[in-house]
């Protein structure tokens, strides 16, 4: 059951990658102005300019263009980028570690907070701390994550000097040796404290931007998938037993109220990386969503296919997780 | 019944059943403004943005556009009731006229979106057979798709201004209502006053037009409710980030941009488009929720 579901998806994913490719190459070929003009610059003469455009293969029909690339993208071959000229898997490789450590962490802090929140919030339904977690759920959906970050810059790094206003480390900080490409845990494995606590003092403020909504989210699945629990007949039987309520709540009633949360976090995470574009950009993250952002001002179609496909296969990806993840929580899945 | 639906097709099935027009549309209102005060707290904050998309422009006490760089980036007072901005524009009459762009706009594209999704899922769900797994796999594609880069690639691509933001935010939010549409119409498809309209011989452009169409409104209307919140959020984000509405036009993203060079020196330059922003989709958060809540009869017995 569970192989193939897996395989089933797998076939779904080569599906979604082809057609986002296709989509996102109609895309970038509507744009109006000349990509190999834009490489040679504007004061290359027009033979230059002709062999930029056989260089990069620009001089082939589109549907040429399109089977080139999508048989490149099997061997992970995303083409070149327009602007660096570097190949843009090469690109990938170093900004999509700073994305996913930016996303992780949002996740962790959703999640870190959210449960509890949820829980507590149901638990103790119409106190003033489930008012907060209501407030909190509702207030993370509507405040938007572009003005939120500008005012915590302002607040906690030009007015309290608290936190850093961007970057992932400070400039001529070096780098710990890269094992994972996330700062946090690459500084651990190098056992460097310090520098530890320095990438986590920068990361702080970004994904708390970012991960406010996916916060919300988890609080308001988790609070209702509680109290839909808490009030079925065997958690009733639970407390008649006289079993004390930490343990109907956390061993009864939790892994069952968790379910659908589960499905929504996994969802979250894809959002995340999408999300991560705005708040990048405004904490000078040097990460996927960035990048993307400057290939499209840059018109480098090549590196913005590439993003697209990158984070639209990591949705998908995560969404076959999260579907596994379910089976292995809920036996009862497996019979249907 | 079909297992892909969603949750938020699950509130309806109840509402239908209950039967219609047993109390007045007015007494329904009340009962659901009474319900919770958050609910009234939406209902308020909707109307007052509303008010705004009609007569904000109207109402605005100095020009919004115009600069005056003798009044540059005056702190709120008497007249600039929110200061000015680096060009001396009322910041409050910014903020009147924005809400025409940062939440017209959103409707706009909702509109579109909800046409072209009902048409697909009713389509889908009534057709079935290969063309319901043909569109539903298109739907399944754009939903793959993370949907601010795919936003931002198209409006990138078609040009920089709001038209174009239109027509990137509508392809990012169809599908969502073709999926939700179809899966209403499945599930009212196999009821029996469909059955008995066959029966005496409706044809199918009666059957989808008089019986289904307007049996998948409720669930529409949730979750239109919903999404004017993201689309607000949408819109303002990409125009935030120039790709969407432009200077000098009041749009709240466009003004957050704007102030973002000065509001270290200049508090209310950036903080009244955030709060305008903010409370607008609060507004709709709230009603949606509310909505919600009060068309599901088993949260509403809590």
């Amino acid at each position: 059951m569970i192989v193939r579901l897996i395989i089933r998806r797998l076939f779904f994913l080569i599906f979604v990658l082809l057609g986002l490719s296709l989509i996102t190459f109609t895309l970038s070929h509507v744009v109006p102005s000349d990509p190999a003009r834009m490489i040679a610059g504007p004061r290359a003469s027009p033979e230059a300019v002709e062999k930029i455009r056989k260089e990069y293969g620009l001089d082939q029909p589109l549907w040429r263009q399109y089977v080139r690339y999508v048989s490149g993208l099997v061997r992970f071959d995303f083409g070149k980028s327009l602007t660096s000229r570097r190949p843009v898997a090469e690109d990938l490789k170093r900004y999509l570690p700073a994305t996913i450590e930016l996303a992780l962490a949002s996740m962790l802090f959703a999640v870190i907070l959210g449960i509890p929140l949820g829980i507590l919030s149901a638990v103790q339904r119409n106190s003033l701390l489930d008012l907060f977690g209501r407030t909190i759920s509702i207030l993370g959906l509507s405040i938007p994550s572009f003005w939120l970050a500008l005012v915590l810059q302002f607040i906690l790094f030009a007015q309290l000097g608290l936190l850093p206003d961007g970057q992932r480390l400070p400039i001529g900080v070096k780098e710990p040796p890269p094992v994972t490409g996330l700062f946090t845990i690459d500084a651990l494995l190098a056992g460097n404290l310090p520098l530890f606590f320095l990438a986590l003092k920068h990361l702080v403020m970004p994904s708390l931007v970012l991960g406010l909504a996916a916060l919300a989210i988890v609080t308001r699945m988790v609070r209702s998938g509680m109290l839909e629990v808490l009030g079925q007949d065997y958690i009733r039987t639970a407390r008649a037993k006289g079993l004390r309520p930490s343990t109907v709540i956390l061993r009864h009633a939790l892994k069952n109220a968790l379910l659908p949360a589960v499905t929504v976090i996994g969802l979250q995470f894809g959002l995340l990386m999408g999300g991560a574009v705005l708040v990048e950009i405004i904490f000078s993250w040097p990460g996927i969503g960035r990048y993307a952002f400057q290939a499209i001002q840059n018109f480098d179609y090549n590196a913005v296919i590439s993003v697209t496909l990158v984070i639209g296969a990591a949705y998908v990806l995560v969404n076959l997780l999260v579907d596994i993840a379910y089976v292995l929580l809920d036996p009862r899945i497996r019979v249907t | 019944m079909e297992r892909t639906t969603t949750a938020t097709t699950r509130p309806v099935t109840v509402l239908l059943e209950r039967p219609p027009r047993q109390r007045t549309l007015s007494s329904t209102v009340i009962e659901f403004l009474r319900h919770s005060p958050l609910n009234l707290l939406g209902v308020v904050l909707i109307a007052l943005f509303l008010f705004l998309v009609v007569f904000g422009s109207v109402l605005a006490p100095h020009d919004p556009i115009q600069p005056n760089v003798a009044l540059k980036l005056q702190p709120p007072s008497s007249t600039y009731w929110f200061g000015t901005d680096e060009l001396g524009r009322d910041v409050f009459s910014r903020v009147l006229s924005g809400a025409k762009y940062s939440l017209g706009i959103a409707f706009i594209i909702l509109s579109i979106a909800v046409v072209v999704g009902t048409l697909v899922g009713l389509i889908a769900g009534y057709v079935g057979g290969l063309v319901d797994e043909l569109l539903m796999r298109l739907t399944d594609l754009f939903l793959a798709f993370p949907a601010l880069v795919l936003a931002m690639a198209i409006a990138a691509t078609l040009g920089r201004n709001l038209q174009n933001t239109v027509i990137a935010l509508t392809v990012v939010y169809w599908p969502w209502y073709a999926r939700l549409v179809r899966g209403q119409v499945l599930w009212l498809k196999e009821r029996e006053f469909i059955e008995a309209a066959r029966a005496i011989g409706a044809s199918p452009w009666r059957i989808v037009g008089r019986h289904i169409l307007p049996n998948t409104f409720a669930v529409i209307i949730v979750q239109l409710t919903l999404d004017v919140g993201y689309a607000v959020l949408a819109t303002s984000g990409l125009s935030f980030l120039g790709l969407g509405a432009q200077p000098p036009t009041p749009e709240w993203g466009t003004m957050i941009a704007g102030a973002r060079t000065f509001f270290r020196d200049a508090w209310w330059y950036i903080t009244f488009p955030g709060l305008a922003l903010t409370l607008t989709v609060l507004g709709f958060n709230l009603l949606g929720d509310g909505l919600r809540d009060f068309l599901d009869p088993r949260t509403r017995r809590r």
